[in-house]
């Protein structure tokens, strides 16, 4: 496997948009009867969960809890997954003054010492690098869900500049319908909003007048400077510490850990608040060109398999070079290549030259080939096919250009002809012709379709002759 | 989509508002106070594997950026904000002069891949005012490459005072850097060995945790100050460990103060600005500064700017002091790090959808349009550059040329 792994970048498919693409990264619509890549089809998240509790969460509520986990936290420190860890604080050693198992601030709070038999109560810490919420002063929580996600400093004052402009906003647009009605040119929007005067350029306005035109009529400007945030006189200096000794490293935030919460950018290991943990989603693709869908997982996230799922793999006969050939520049050389059969019926398949367009709009460049001629069939792809028929002489194919027959696979001999002065990989291409049965329709009625699949084989350097 | 739609709407969903930035992506959900997610500029492009950077100046003007740009929405969408991208309308927060190339291959990932409703294009400065509630602010936002300042009159971009300056975050990291090399030295926790940190591989090293370095331990000296910090000893890996010298530590913006060849320092660039605007609009404009960018968050830059800026206009040898000799300066800060304050106010402006729609593409006009975004949505830097020597005739703010000159052409055609 790791073998045909390491091949599969060198045989590469175009898929319908033209793009090259490994035949493992393609889809196949059944409707529209053309490879996709990931490039034309549309992907989106179908089912959210929790990558470590495997939690599955509705749309709605992924959504109210911006995709992240309610019961899991991330370390904040070096980003692994948090372990929840209870204590049972016994109301008799509470009511002493100093236990000994329990230092952290939370256990004396009288509300867990009241309980008559013992409380449970949690926190976090990470078995990686040994952080946990008592580090930083977080106060044990009686249930782990208790571990909020902390408001952002400044969450009052955006929600009171968003509420302010959401306002602003819709005055200014009830006036302009009042003006529209009454047959005035509107003005369009006042000042705060009016983006379109960045292109207008408000040409003949002189400051005075655009203090106007802005604001008076549409809104008081009290109002406006109630809102508007002061400038200071004295911005912040480098705070003191920073001359007088040398900074602890280790108690200052690494970038990464201070973009892991943008709200908050802790500047200082103090700060570190458990992160809740991010949801991630099973996608769900649809082909662009008729909105099937392709490719859908099951449901329950600890699944890995998928409910439909039209792969390529399952419908192209795949071709593998069987193995590096020598290559001379200027004599022709045979290439082996096998093209197997993924279906379980025997599939026709034949060869044309790819069109002098196909190279124009790239850079790559293709040595001559000569293909085999005619048309093959492949022995259907089961294990139990050759126990049931050995009806291998039935199976088209001009014999002087097959090496060998196996089990749902034809090698074939191509001959390729490298140009003299070729300096990169020596590539060829050709449109591999398979006939289609669409499984669908095979209940009804025998319906099949040529499907042409444009392949281009890298076959790596040239061998040089001289060595 | 008429208004009156509009007015009777639906539940509104709101906007995705994406900041692609050289280094890191913003992305997020508007109405909300921080980005979701701060990535890093780059995906993965199969079959091969390799990361491939967004901006990456060889794909920046071809055809393949279509398809890095469409794998790097994709995670996006799917790993990150987890939605279906044909509900929601998308806000991208851009930098003032953005290259034409990238946000029509942008626009149409968006349309023809995830068939986005609506997108708008929106300049950072312009937002990052909405994170202040107030319209009046002059905006220095400091990017990777180029620094770019734009006054802002009560909403109005002043695009004939607008300069740039390639004082930015790259200046900042090059002077570390060199810093580093003249004077640093890297011990090897195993030998005990030490070395320059110039040595070829072990500047690779540092080039690795440059970032995190100026994060961790670096600040802006301000210009009365005769101290110097202490060195540091930074783990680079777990054999190798860099001693930073106290200089390097707080030298590292200086850099950005200094006039480069042809080529303005902060601080000029700045007072260039503001001399370039009406005159009864700058006393507003320099008591609203507001800086953007990842490295308005180093300790004391503010602070470093406004001392440099009062000598600067003050100098009686400098051509600033007539005009702007009396000015003070004061500063802003937004409720945001300063690295997501543009971000921020994508995601304020976001929340309108009515205000959102009036700047937005639809898809449908983009397909009209023959997939090239409308002119009034540009201000494409080379269209600029013509712009640039046209002398500033009245006070007045100028249109982006795209709309001089069609206003030029309808007049001729009149
Ligand atoms: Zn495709
Ligand atoms: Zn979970
Ligand atoms: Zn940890
Ligand atoms: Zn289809």
């Amino acid at each position: 496997m790791a073998l045909s792994l390491h091949y599969l970048k060198r045989v590469l498919y175009s898929c319908s948009c033209s793009q090259p693409a490994p035949l493992t990264d393609l889809y196949f619509c059944r409707h529209c009867k053309v490879a996709r890549c990931q490039d034309c089809v549309s992907i989106t998240v179908d089912t959210y969960f929790c990558p470590h509790c495997f939690e599955t969460v509705p749309v709605s509520e992924a959504k109210n809890r911006k995709n992240r986990c309610n019961h899991c936290f991330q370390c904040p420190r070096c980003s692994s997954t948090l372990t929840t860890r209870s204590i049972i604080v016994p109301s008799e050693v509470l009511a002493e003054q100093s236990p000994k198992k329990t230092e952290s601030p939370s256990s004396k709070s009288p509300s867990l010492a009241r309980s008559p038999g013992g409380t449970k109560s949690y926190y976090l810490s990470c078995t990686h690098c040994k952080w946990s919420t008592r580090d930083v002063g977080i106060k044990d929580k009686r249930s782990p869900i208790d571990f909020k996600d902390p408001l952002s400093p400044h969450q009052e004052r955006v929600s009171q500049l968003v509420s302010f402009y959401k306002e602003f906003s819709m005055r200014d647009q009830a006036e302009r319908e009042k003006a529209k009605k009454v047959g005035r040119r509107g003005r369009s929007y006042g000042g705060l909003l009016d983006t379109s005067k960045f292109v207008k350029g408000a040409s003949s306005d002189s400051p005075k007048q655009l203090r106007r035109a802005s604001l008076q009529g549409t809104w008081n400007k009290s109002v406006v400077n109630k809102v508007a945030t002061q400038s200071t006189d004295c911005p912040d200096q480098i705070p003191d510490g920073f001359y007088s000794g040398e900074p602890e490293l280790k108690k200052i935030a690494t970038l990464q850990q201070r973009l892991l919460d943008p709200a908050h950018q802790p500047a200082r290991v103090e700060q570190f608040t458990p992160r809740p943990l991010h949801l991630i989603g099973k996608k769900l693709l649809r082909c662009k060109g008729c909105d099937h869908i392709l490719l859908k997982a099951e449901i329950n996230p600890s699944s890995i398999r998928f409910k439909i799922q039209q792969i390529a793999l399952h419908t192209f006969p795949q071709i593998r070079i069987l193995k590096p050939p020598s290559l001379v520049a200027g004599a022709p050389c045979e290439v082996l290549l096998s093209v197997s059969n993924p279906v379980n019926h025997v599939v026709s398949i034949s060869f044309q030259q790819l069109e002098p367009s196909f190279t124009k709009g790239g850079k790559v460049s293709l040595a001559p080939v000569s293909l085999p001629k005619g048309s093959y069939q492949l022995s259907p792809n089961d294990d139990m096919g050759d126990l049931l028929d050995d009806s291998e002489e039935e199976l088209e194919g001009e014999k002087e250009f097959i090496h060998s027959r196996l089990l749902g696979k034809l090698v074939l001999k191509f001959n390729v002809a490298p140009e003299e002065g070729t300096t990169g990989e020596v590539k060829f291409g050709f449109v591999l012709s398979f006939d289609y049965k669409s499984t669908m329709e095979l209940e009804k009625q025998e319906s099949s379709c040529i499907v042409p699949a444009p392949v281009v084989v890298d076959l790596g350097k040239l061998t040089h002759s001289d060595d | 989509m008429s208004t009156r739609r509009l007015a009777f709407s639906h539940h509104d969903k709101g906007s995705i508002v994406i900041e692609i930035g050289r280094m890191y992506t913003k992305v997020g959900l508007s109405g909300e106070p921080a980005p979701r997610h701060v990535i890093r500029s780059r995906v993965e492009m199969k079959p091969y594997g390799a990361l491939q950077d967004v901006w990456d100046p060889k794909y920046l003007h071809r055809e393949e950026l279509y398809l890095i740009l469409s794998r790097f929405l994709q995670n996006i969408y799917l790993k990150y904000l987890m939605v279906p991208s044909k509900d929601y309308r998308v806000l991208v927060v851009e930098p003032l002069l953005s290259p034409s190339h990238f946000r029509n291959t942008l626009a149409r990932a968006l349309f023809n891949h995830f068939s986005v409703p609506h997108v708008a294009f929106m300049p950072s400065p312009l937002l990052g005012t909405f994170s202040l509630g107030r319209q009046t602010a002059l905006v220095v936002d400091i990017g990777w490459l180029e620094t770019t300042v734009i006054p802002l009159y009560e909403g109005v971009p002043i695009m004939s005072a607008w300069q740039s300056t390639s004082c930015a975050a790259k200046t900042v990291h090059n002077t570390v850097m060199e810093c580093l090399i003249e004077t640093g030295a890297i011990t090897d926790t195993h030998t005990q060995e030490q070395n320059p940190a110039g040595t070829l591989g072990l500047k690779e090293l540092i080039q690795g945790s440059l970032e995190d370095i100026i994060v961790s331990t670096c600040a802006v000296r301000s210009m009365d100050c005769d101290r110097t910090p202490p060195e540091v000893s930074f783990p680079l890996s777990q054999q190798y460990t860099l001693c930073l010298p106290g200089p390097a530590r707080d030298a590292c913006a200086e850099g950005l103060f200094e006039e480069g060849e042809g080529d303005l320092s902060l601080p000029s660039a700045v007072l260039e600005s503001l001399l370039k605007c009406p005159c009864d609009c700058r006393r507003d404009l320099s008591e609203n500064v507001l800086v953007l960018g990842g490295i308005a968050s180093l300790p004391g830059l503010n602070y470093r700017l406004k001392q440099e800026l009062e000598r600067l206009a003050g100098d009686k040898n400098e051509r600033f002091s007539a005009k702007l000799g009396a000015l003070q300066f004061k500063f802003h800060q937004p409720p945001a790090h300063p690295s997501t304050a543009a971000w921020l106010g994508g995601s304020i402006f976001g929340t309108s959808e009515v205000a959102v729609l009036e700047r937005a593409v639809s898809k449908e006009k983009f397909r009209e349009m023959n997939q090239r975004l409308p002119d009034w949505t540009s201000c494409d830097p080379e269209q600029h550059e013509q712009l640039r020597p046209v002398p500033t005739r009245k006070l007045l703010p100028a249109a982006p040329s795209s709309l001089y000159k069609s206003t030029t052409k309808t007049q001729s055609a009149h």
